[in-house]
């Protein structure tokens, strides 16, 4: 029989024998040790043990040790120690009285919650949580800042819990909207507002970088609101394009001839060059460089010119041959001016003859919305 | 529950003579003993006791008494000999 709860004793005297065969009349012993001559060790259940203490003082032995084991001594102990009982005591006592104040105050709901926290930590009313009203710390908060659209607080625990929103301001309030201005010259031919004060009407000649629509609006108590302006305007705008023709026209032609001359350089330095002779009268040039090697130690380049002979030649012709070429020449020009968003609504060109020259005008009149 | 002791005693026909003492060794680690009136000596190597007519000399190492109860007791350790005088 195992026992957790024992007293150990260890006792010293003469003629042990018979003072265990007394013991064990009364009591359970168990692993007794003869440790030497006089002295031995034995154990007893742990409610038996003052019992058995009293016997062996009793019957005039020494005791050398005793000693309590088992969590059933722990326990007993720990309600003995009577330094532990005061600390736990004390510990309560002081838990009950602070436990009525807040200790803390915390802000949720918003980023920059120490504004709050500092306001309420000065302005609480009082620390005793059954003496603070939650409505009125509410109030206090919506009195103070503005910028908050929902309070909501309450007492958790020892904290003061306070649930915040803050207030979306519309950005007509306190923004500066530029206004709706025209990106291009033209006259207006349909007007849709749809927020904002309009500037001009429709028929108007409006030069690009007017104002169209301003970016407020004024009630009818006369205030002014800042708003987006926004309209969708349709404009009516022009485009031009021109072509030249000349009746005489000197152009370039390559002869055929050319010579290739090679430099190959390294650090900006001329390494190596084939110097060919240049007997060209009238000549163009194309050039073109590239590395040599694909690494970065030694990097060769190599700057290749090719010479090529052009001599001039007179070419006559008439406009009414090149009419057609000269009237889609205008037009592509006249096109390139678009950018892509308009609708075209008309095309027309005229002719203007000069000395030896012919002028092809070309004129698109589109439709933009913006 | 099967009684060995019990068994022991209706098959010997001389009852006397088992109920002085009961010894039960076990794999001479273990020593449990039935019957005794009382320890004479307690060491390390010997253990001795009394039973009515005599006295039971235990002889080993590291013996410890590990129960000591009115009628019966068990000791642990090395058990080289068991002697009744």
């Amino acid at each position: 029989m195992k026992k957790i709860n024992y007293v150990y004793f260890e006792i010293k005297g003469l003629n042990q024998e018979k003072f265990f065969n007394s013991l064990s009349k009364k009591f359970y012993l168990y692993e007794i040790n003869r440790l030497e001559k006089n002295r031995t060790s034995f154990k007893v259940s742990f409610f038996e043990g003052p019992k058995v203490k009293k016997e062996i003082i009793s019957a005039g032995f020494e005791i050398l040790k005793e000693q309590k084991k088992g969590p059933f001594f722990y326990l007993f102990n720990l309600f003995t120690s009577y330094g532990i009982i005061a600390g736990i005591v004390i510990s309560l006592f002081l838990y009950f009285i602070q436990l009525p104040f807040i200790q803390k105050i915390e802000v949720w709901g918003i980023e920059n919650s120490s504004q709050v926290v500092e306001f309420l930590s000065k302005n609480l009313p009082s620390k005793n949580r059954n003496k603070i009203n939650i409505h009125q710390i509410e109030s206090m908060i919506s009195d103070n800042f503005d910028d908050i659209s929902f309070i909501s607080a309450s007492i958790i625990g020892q904290s003061l819990i306070i649930n915040l929103k803050e207030a979306i301001v519309p950005p007509e309030m306190n923004e500066v909207f530029s206004p709706l201005i025209s990106p291009y010259d033209g006259v207006i031919t349909d007007i849709n507002l749809i927020q904002g004060t309009l500037n001009v009407s429709v028929g108007d000649i409006i030069q690009k970088g007017q104002i169209l629509v301003e970016g407020k609006i004024i009630n009818s108590e006369g205030e002014i609101f800042n708003i987006q302006p926004k309209a969708e305007i349709s404009m009516n705008i022009w485009f031009e394009g021109e072509a030249t023709h000349c009746d005489e026209e000197v152009v370039s032609l390559r002869t055929g001839n050319k010579i290739e001359k090679s430099v190959v350089s390294l650090f900006g330095s001329e390494f190596y060059s084939n110097n060919p002779t240049l007997n060209f009268s009238n000549y163009e040039t194309e050039t073109s460089t590239k590395y040599l090697s694909f690494n970065n130690i030694l990097p060769f380049i190599v700057t290749k010119t090719i010479f090529y002979e052009i001599k001039t030649q007179t070419i006559y012709s008439s406009f009414d041959e090149r009419k057609d070429e000269f009237i889609q020449k205008a037009r592509l020009n006249c096109l390139q001016k678009l950018s892509g968003c308009e609708i075209i609504k008309e095309e027309k060109f005229r002719i203007i003859e000069g000395a030896g020259t012919t002028s092809v005008k070309y004129l698109i009149t589109a439709e933009v919305v913006f | 529950m099967f009684n060995f002791f019990d068994e022991l005693k209706k098959i010997i026909k001389n009852e006397k003579l088992i109920e002085k003492y009961n010894i039960v060794n076990m794999s001479g680690k273990i020593l449990y003993v039935e019957g005794h009136t009382g320890i004479c000596q307690l060491s390390k190597e010997i253990i001795s006791f009394k039973f009515k007519g005599g006295v039971i000399i235990v002889e080993g190492k590291d013996l410890i008494l590990n129960e000591l109860m009115d009628k019966t007791l068990k000791i642990t350790g090395e058990i080289k000999k068991i002697e009744a005088v």
